[in-house]
């Protein structure tokens, strides 16, 4: 066992870990935002394009939280962070999908 | 990484004399009326979990008046008034006073063994917020005695909340007394997170935390961002009540569905903060009771992780009945469905290890069976009320009360029942009665079944929620009579385990009847009042099962700091990710600071429900006092390094990025960075709910004060830079004065810039009374005049220290810590003006 200095890779390790999530609610918060904008507006037509656009970037993005995941190397405990960051972003985008899903099935505005 | 075998332990036998003896004196705990000075985790763990079952038992008797009154149709035991306050305070103080300080008790008083940290790194932190939690919570509680109990419901809807229907004092007690329970509650998870963070034996890497480290950080980390919502809530609630600014004045441009969201923002992760640690508890019980290791460990965690963050999507689902767009609706159906997977994966766990082990039928055992049963039912209710169309059926029924019972009582109440009955043998003496605790279980199983089962009938037959009796012929007799012969059997239930409590609870630390489970995780290490003899290399998710003769060798003063390097309370302080040792922090020991500082705290804000403006002053100001007095004395600064034991030398007390100090502010600037983020969202949701926005005939603040509000604020965050490097320069003699004149600059800057924004909006001749849009602009404005003022106090301690010499070089932390708060201060001063100024109707 030996000491270490200070780092700032330690810093970034638990973003990373909860990245899959955080972008989930990044997207979350633009796509009910920009539908309460939206619907005031009487934009109903853009919604479900905006939903689908935002999703797929969403997804996109996970995607390469995963594959960065799953690449990480290291210690015993680093690649445990990468499997664990992989599998958050897998989560994600399960949960992205499920709530696309209404942006084909429900009629936006209606209240 | 050294391994288990004897010859590599680093610190040879035998110890030298006088060792332990020394750890001891500085570990002592204070006797008499000094107890209340202490300030160890360990000790106040104690006190919190007790202060949170009485709570408990309060809350429940109140179940049991109203139990009694709903016996018979048209019973005239308790009038419609006093009903309406017994279920307010009955959803009050079972969510905020027993249910999240009850859990968060649990962590603060495992958590310190549980990592083998000597104590977590801000134990007078724990101390604070236990005292506030406590005062406050009683205060509380005799409201109910003086007829001026909050009575608007748990969830205090406005406008029935508000002044216009409730003009007297009661909501006040609610707003503020939640309110400032809320503030200690997130002082407790600011000490969590950076406890299970950096406090970790050597070698427990983020794959071998214990689960419920993991579910501990993560509820701290979920009451970090869903409470400041509950804050920023009650404080424009109360805002509007004191000084008539109309947040949820429709006529005015209000608009009460404000409230919801932002209630529900936080109430609904509410349920998963309570929830996620009493799975956390099952986690390490079951592995135990089925003598294997944790089948699943990794999906747990990620079903950890994920449940607390998928839980912040749901809160819209409490709303479905308020006209919401049918899309935004539908995400939030989606999200609550969602959700329901990390759940399930985390019970499939449990059930997996149970059936590949051999599982005893101890009494946490018939707890966990308990939970299995009733949570499940609670869960299938829930999956029916997360259906837009049930929910508009079964919406304020007593459908919706028997759901929220069955997943609360069996989601928390049967956990921490087990938990109890699990861990007591390391805190005392005695172990609680085996035979006792199996009628409890049983008692406590039937009675919550036939207490809440027949409820979803009463509320599929149409009985409402919150009626204080109801009318004969209804066919609602027999369930409702039925519910309360349940409810009195749960009483019979909780009276014997009080029993149990009274014949065998004998307190103690260095005595204690230890691992009668034969449990494999390092809470059972036998331990002194410093915890753990010496602090072990952990190689293994069970320790004491994969680790030969760990605890005798433990005991034995063989790991490292076997006593104490420093001659003070002191832990090691390990990295995040691999825990590796990096520097030794010393520890604060007992000191009336925090104990007065709550109680002053706690009776500033009661003093305020009452209107008695001045006493809250002065209890506040002396509250101020008390911390200035503690922040003083908080930053020791470092000390030559120390021996910790095979070769090991390490730093004490660190500045910079790596130190506990730094981590903890940035905990507090996410958890102001929410509040400040729930206020945007109350301003883009009103300008949303006005079609003139700003209103017609408000008038416009003018920019040019507002760009020189900008550059002040630029102004400041210069400064805080250029103070570091005078600070951290290497001339000699160092620029003493230059450094006090860029403190009190980057104060003085901060200050003049929320002066003039405030300013800015008096001349335009914008009024927060007279309408929701001069209302939000000023909330935004105060609460960045509240920020600025602890930052001058701070920028003002700094000051001070530099006076008294007790900053400079290496000896900075106060300083890093007050800069890094400067700098957020500005960054939230820039983007308010950026958003209320730069453009203001543009989306309309
Ligand atoms: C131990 C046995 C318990 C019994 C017999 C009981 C009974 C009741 C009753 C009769 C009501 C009022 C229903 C109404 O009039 O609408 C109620 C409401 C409530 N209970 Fe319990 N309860 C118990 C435990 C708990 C626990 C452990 C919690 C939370 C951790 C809890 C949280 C609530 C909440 C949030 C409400 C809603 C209050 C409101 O409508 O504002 N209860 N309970
Ligand atoms: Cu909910």
């Amino acid at each position: 066992m030996t000491a270490v200095p200070a780092s700032r890779r330690a810093a970034a390790a638990l973003p990373f870990l909860f990245a899959g999530l955080i972008v989930w609610a990044v997207r979350f918060l633009a796509v009910y935002g920009f539908t309460a904008i939206a619907c005031v507006n009487g934009w109903s037509g853009a919604v479900p394009v905006v939903i689908v656009a935002a999703s797929v970037v969403a997804i996109a993005v996970n995607g390469v939280v995963i594959a960065a995941g799953l690449r990480r190397n290291g210690s015993e405990a680093g690649r445990f962070l990468g499997l664990i960051a992989a599998a958050v972003a897998a989560l994600s985008i399960i949960a992205i999908v499920f709530e696309t899903l209404p942006a084909f099935l429900v009629d936006a505005c209606a209240a | 990484m050294s391994d288990t075998t004897a010859p590599d332990l680093p610190n040879p036998l035998p110890r030298p004399p006088g060792e332990l003896e020394e750890l001891e004196r500085v570990w002592r705990r204070p006797r008499g009326i000094r107890r209340l000075t202490e300030v160890n985790n360990s000790q106040i763990g104690l006190y919190y979990i007790g202060t949170a079952v009485m709570f408990f038992l309060f809350a429940g008797v109140l179940a049991l008046l109203m139990r009694a009154q709903l016996a018979l149709p048209e019973n005239a035991l308790v009038d419609h008034d006093l009903y309406n306050q017994l279920f307010t305070m009955h959803g009050t103080v079972m969510m905020f006073l027993f249910a999240v300080p009850a859990v968060e008790a649990m962590g603060v008083l495992l958590l310190p063994s549980m990592v083998a940290a000597r104590d977590l790194p801000f134990p007078r932190l724990s101390a604070y917020a236990f005292w506030a939690y406590f005062i406050g919570g009683t205060i509380f509680l005799v409201s109910l005695f003086l007829d001026v109990a909050p009575r608007a419901g748990w969830f205090m809807y406005p406008p029935l909340s508000s002044a216009e229907y409730t003009p007297d004092v009661s909501s006040d007690f609610w707003l503020l007394g939640i309110g400032f329970i809320e503030i200690s509650a997130i002082a407790g998870a600011i000490e969590i997170i950076v406890g299970v963070l950096r406090t970790r034996a050597p070698g427990m890497s983020l794959d071998k935390m214990p689960v419920f480290a993991w579910v501990m950080l993560v509820f701290a980390g979920m009451i970090v961002f869903a409470f400041p919502a509950m804050i920023a809530g009650t404080a424009l609630l109360e805002l509007e009540r004191a000084f008539d600014w109309p947040f949820f004045i429709a006529e005015r441009g209000g608009d009460p569905l404000l409230w919801q969201h932002l209630f529900w923002f936080f109430g609904h992760p509410e349920v998963y903060i309570i929830f996620l640690p009493a799975a956390g508890f099952l986690s390490m019980i079951v592995p135990t009771l089925a003598r294997r290791p944790l089948i699943g460990y990794r999906a747990i965690v990620l079903a950890v992780i994920g449940t607390g963050f998928l839980s912040f999507g749901l809160w819209v689902h409490h709303m479905f009945t308020t006209g919401l767009p049918a899309i935004s609706m539908s995400f939030f159906s989606a999200a609550s469905m969602a959700v329901a997977i990390p759940s399930g994966i985390q019970i499939f766990a449990w059930i997996a290890t149970i059936a590949a082990g051999r599982m005893q039928l101890t009494t946490p055992a018939l707890f966990v069976l308990g939970f299995l049963f009733i949570f499940t039912i609670g869960g299938l209710s829930g999956v029916m009320v997360a259906m837009v169309p049930f929910d508009w059926q079964a919406h304020d029924t007593y459908f919706i009360v028997a759901h929220l019972h069955y997943v609360l009582i069996g989601g928390m109440v049967f956990p921490l029942f087990a938990a109890i009955y699990y861990w007591v043998p390391m805190i005392s003496r005695r172990r609680l009665s085996e035979r006792i605790g199996k009628v409890v279980a049983v008692l406590l199983f039937l009675g919550v079944n036939l207490a809440f089962f027949p409820m979803h009938v009463s509320g599929l037959m149409g009985m409402p929620r919150r009626v204080y009796t109801y009318p004969d012929g209804l066919g609602w007799e027999v369930t409702n009579l039925l519910s309360t012969i349940g409810a009195f059997v749960i009483a019979a239930g909780v009276a014997l385990f009080l029993f149990d409590l009274a014949r065998n609870l004998r307190l103690s630390t260095t005595r204690n009847a230890g691992n009668v489970w034969d449990a494999g995780t390092l809470e059972w290490l036998p331990t002194g009042t410093y915890q753990t003899r010496s602090i072990p290399i952990v190689t293994s998710r069970d320790p004491l099962w994969d680790q030969p003769n760990l605890a005798a060798d433990v005991e034995a003063g063989r790991y490292y700091l076997p006593g104490t390097a420093t001659g003070r309370r002191e832990t090691i302080v390990t990295s995040s990710v691999d825990a590796r040792p990096q520097y030794v922090l010393t520890l604060p020991g007992p000191g009336w600071t925090p104990f007065f500082s709550a109680a002053f705290t706690a009776a500033a804000f009661m003093l305020l429900t009452v209107k008695a403006v001045i006493p809250a002053i002065l209890c506040g100001a002396i509250a101020i006092g008390g911390i200035i007095a503690w922040m003083w004395r908080a930053d020791i600064g470092p000390r030559a390094p120390v021996d910790i034991g095979g070769g090991l030398r390490l730093p004490v007390n660190i500045t910079g990025r790596n130190a506990h100090a730094t981590a903890g502010t940035v905990v507090l600037i996410l958890c102001a960075g929410t509040l400040f983020g729930c206020l945007l969202f109350a301003y883009f949701f009103l300008w949303t709910v006005n079609a003139d926005w700003p209103p017609a005939g408000a008038g416009a603040p003018s920019p040019s004060w507002a760009a020189i509000a900008a550059v002040l604020l630029l102004a400041a965050s210069l400064a805080w830079r250029a103070g570091r490097g005078v600070l951290t320069s290497h001339d000699q003699p160092r620029p003493r004065l230059m450094f006090r004149l860029l403190v009190l600059g980057a104060a003085a800057a901060a200050t003049a810039a929320v002066v003039a924004d405030g300013v800015s909006l008096w001349q335009a001749g914008l009024r927060p009374a007279d309408s929701a849009y001069g209302a939000i602009l000023y909330a935004i404005t105060a609460y960045q005049a509240f920020l600025t003022g602890a930052l001058i106090i701070m920028a003002g301690i700094v000051f001070a220290r530099s006076l008294a010499g007790r900053i400079g070089g290496p000896w900075r932390l106060s300083f890093e810590v007050t800069a890094l708060f400067g700098h957020y201060v500005v960054v939230q001063g820039l983007v308010a003006l950026a958003v209320t100024r730069l453009f203001p109707g543009v989306a309309s």
